[in-house]
């Protein structure tokens, strides 16, 4: 370590005191309380509570929404991390194959992840309207009649929300393989180009390899968002979400603060929130295991 | 670096790629035709150019729904916010970096870890912190939990933009006789502006589409900011049926960030370069 780093040794206090505060105050104290909230049972939305031990975490266990919300959980990660980062592969490939435009196209790949998830439920709303929308008017157009469904009933509705969350997030995901691949040399392309490989062989060679930990970090932050993910699937269906999309967090939200049901089962709700805090814990330390390669210098 | 392909797979490379960005691009103009429309021409001819640019739905949605005041508490809210995390944040993330002291790894680790906490476990404390603090249904109240859940993700990112630099910078204006202070001002923060500018942009874009926490800790309807404003107009259109209204909102809504990511699209670009490879 260098002198400097040592003489910064004096502003590490008052640098980081701040954020300590606040950040100790505002997050890290209400999510360990939340840890406590866990084991009571709140009369309402009142602080009278008394304990129950582990009996809201059983109870979790046997409650079918639960499952069924855990199972949209898993769906969205699973089904949409497969889509979002085969695509933003292709997109790579194909990235690297062209010379023009690349900051552009780039730049528009990205922009859904700007839009708010309200606006961006509204416009799909009106794309998968079974009488009226975008897509059964193409598929009528192109006579492909036989295919039309309605694209929001119980049936399909989580093959489109999982379709909507990839046209989303892919940008997001595809500028940050982008960004691993800028940084590796022109020359260790060129020499391997030379010896007659193909751009597939490259990409597997070559890309794959050398971006394995932009990749890494990628997964991660797919797994948390998509585990903690609200919003979007929250006005999906308008201004109540449907059931057949309440993941966890959705129901979180409506144990506590579903209005029309006046249910505010904080207790029960504070529980679930652990379990699902364990398993976003559980999935990153998955990951992480399975995809610990050594890593590759350059 | 470019893969030395034939023609025809170039054409369909480029062809994917327009296609896709064309997707993007209509969906938006759409949007923004929508607006324009009356509910009948929306009904009948969803998918045509609206008769007339008339801008009936943009003065209804500001003055009858009240879209101005919350426009206006977020375009106050989230800006203070932005601010506030990168003065926080900033800081920390330098002497996280590039400081030697005790517990400086644990407490990255302390404030990368909050990355993986769902904010929701939460919620219902922060509900009856703020209600001891008297701050529910107020936006300061609203503005240190945004603040304080976005610490982790900046403060990860910036972590990545200080460990970029070589360690001679620091040496050097050791030498030139900057105090540690004068050197984080002078030498580290001017450098730094990509990797300021992509948390700036990543915070904004977050809390100016964040309504779940909004929705929650603020009642009082004068003080919504404007993604609760958009999401309850939403629930009220299944009553008026009145969507080219909503779509008017939606569009002003969009707006700061559309003009904002025109230009800076290629800022966020390249601060996603530097902040994910070190990441």
């Amino acid at each position: 370590m260098s002198n400097s780093f040592k003489r910064n040794k004096k502003l590490a206090l008052p640098f980081l005191l701040p954020s300590l505060v606040v950040y100790i105050l505002f997050f890290i104290y209400p999510a360990v309380s939340g840890l406590f909230y866990s084991f009571f049972d709140y009369k309402g939305f009142t602080r009278d509570k008394t304990f129950v031990g582990i009996s809201n975490f059983t109870e979790a266990l046997s409650d079918k929404i639960f499952w069924g919300a855990l199972l949209v959980n898993l769906k969205i990660m699973f089904f949409g991390g497969l889509f979002i980062f085969l695509l933003a592969f292709a997109f790579l490939i194909m990235y690297q194959c062209i010379a023009h435009f690349k900051s552009t196209f780039r730049a528009l790949l990205f922009l859904p992840n700007i839009i708010s998830p309200v606006a961006i439920c509204i416009l799909w709303g009106f794309v998968f309207n079974q009488n009226f929308g975008l897509l059964n008017n193409l598929l009528t157009s192109f006579g492909l009649e036989k295919l039309i469904v309605a694209w929001l009933a119980p049936e399909y509705i989580m093959v489109s929300l999982i379709f909507v969350i990839v046209w989303t997030y892919v940008g997001f995901y595809f500028v940050i393989l982008v960004s691993g691949v800028s940084k590796i040399p022109d020359s260790v392309y060129e020499s391997a180009l030379l010896e007659g490989a193909s751009p597939v062989q490259a990409f597997f060679k070559i890309t794959i390899p050398m971006i394995w930990d932009v990749f890494t970090v990628a997964v991660v932050y797919w797994l948390i968002s998509s585990l903690k993910m609200f919003e979007l699937p929250f006005s999906f269906t308008g201004f109540k979400p449907r059931m057949e999309i309440w993941n966890i967090p959705i129901y979180i939200y409506m144990l506590g603060f579903g209005r029309n049901d006046a249910i505010y089962r904080i207790g029960y709700a504070a529980a679930i929130a652990v379990l699902l805090s364990i398993i976003v814990m559980i999935f990153v330390q998955i990951s992480r295991k399975l995809m610990t390669r050594e890593s590759i210098e350059y | 670096m470019e893969y030395r392909v034939n023609r025809a797979a170039k054409v369909f490379c480029y062809a994917v790629f327009i296609l896709w960005c064309m997707i993007v691009i209509l969906s938006l103009a759409w949007i923004l035709l929508t607006s324009f429309k009356t509910n009948k021409e929306l009904y009948q001819e969803i998918w045509k150019l609206p008769g007339s640019f008339n801008l009936d739905n943009y003065k209804k949605i500001w003055s009858l729904y009240d879209l101005s005041a919350f426009f206006l508490n977020s375009i106050l809210v989230v800006p203070i916010n932005v601010i506030l995390i990168l003065v926080l944040s900033v800081p920390a993330a330098f002497v996280l970096t590039r400081a030697e002291f005790r517990l400086r790894g644990f407490i990255l680790s302390f404030f990368i870890f909050g990355m993986g906490i769902p904010v929701i476990i939460a919620l219902f404390p922060t509900y009856f912190l703020l209600s001891d603090l008297h701050l529910l249904d107020s936006l300061t109240g609203l503005s240190f939990v945004y603040i304080a859940t976005s610490l982790s993700f900046s403060i990860f990112m910036l972590h990545g933009f200080f460990g970029s630099y070589p360690v001679e910078l620091d040496e050097a204006a050791t030498i030139d006789g900057c105090t540690p202070f004068q050197s984080f001002m002078k030498v580290v923060l001017p450098l730094s502006t990509t990797g300021i500018i992509t948390v700036t942009i990543f915070n904004f874009i977050g809390i100016w589409n964040e309504y779940m926490l909004a929705l929650i800790f603020i009642r009082d309807e004068t003080k919504r900011l404007l993604s609760v404003g958009i999401y309850a107009l939403q629930a009220s259109m299944q009553y008026t049926g009145d969507w080219v209204t909503l779509f008017a909102g939606v569009v002003l809504a969009l707006l700061p960030l559309i003009v904002f990511f025109i230009f800076m699209a290629d800022r966020i670009m390249d601060g996603l370069t530097v902040g994910a490879v070190k990441g």
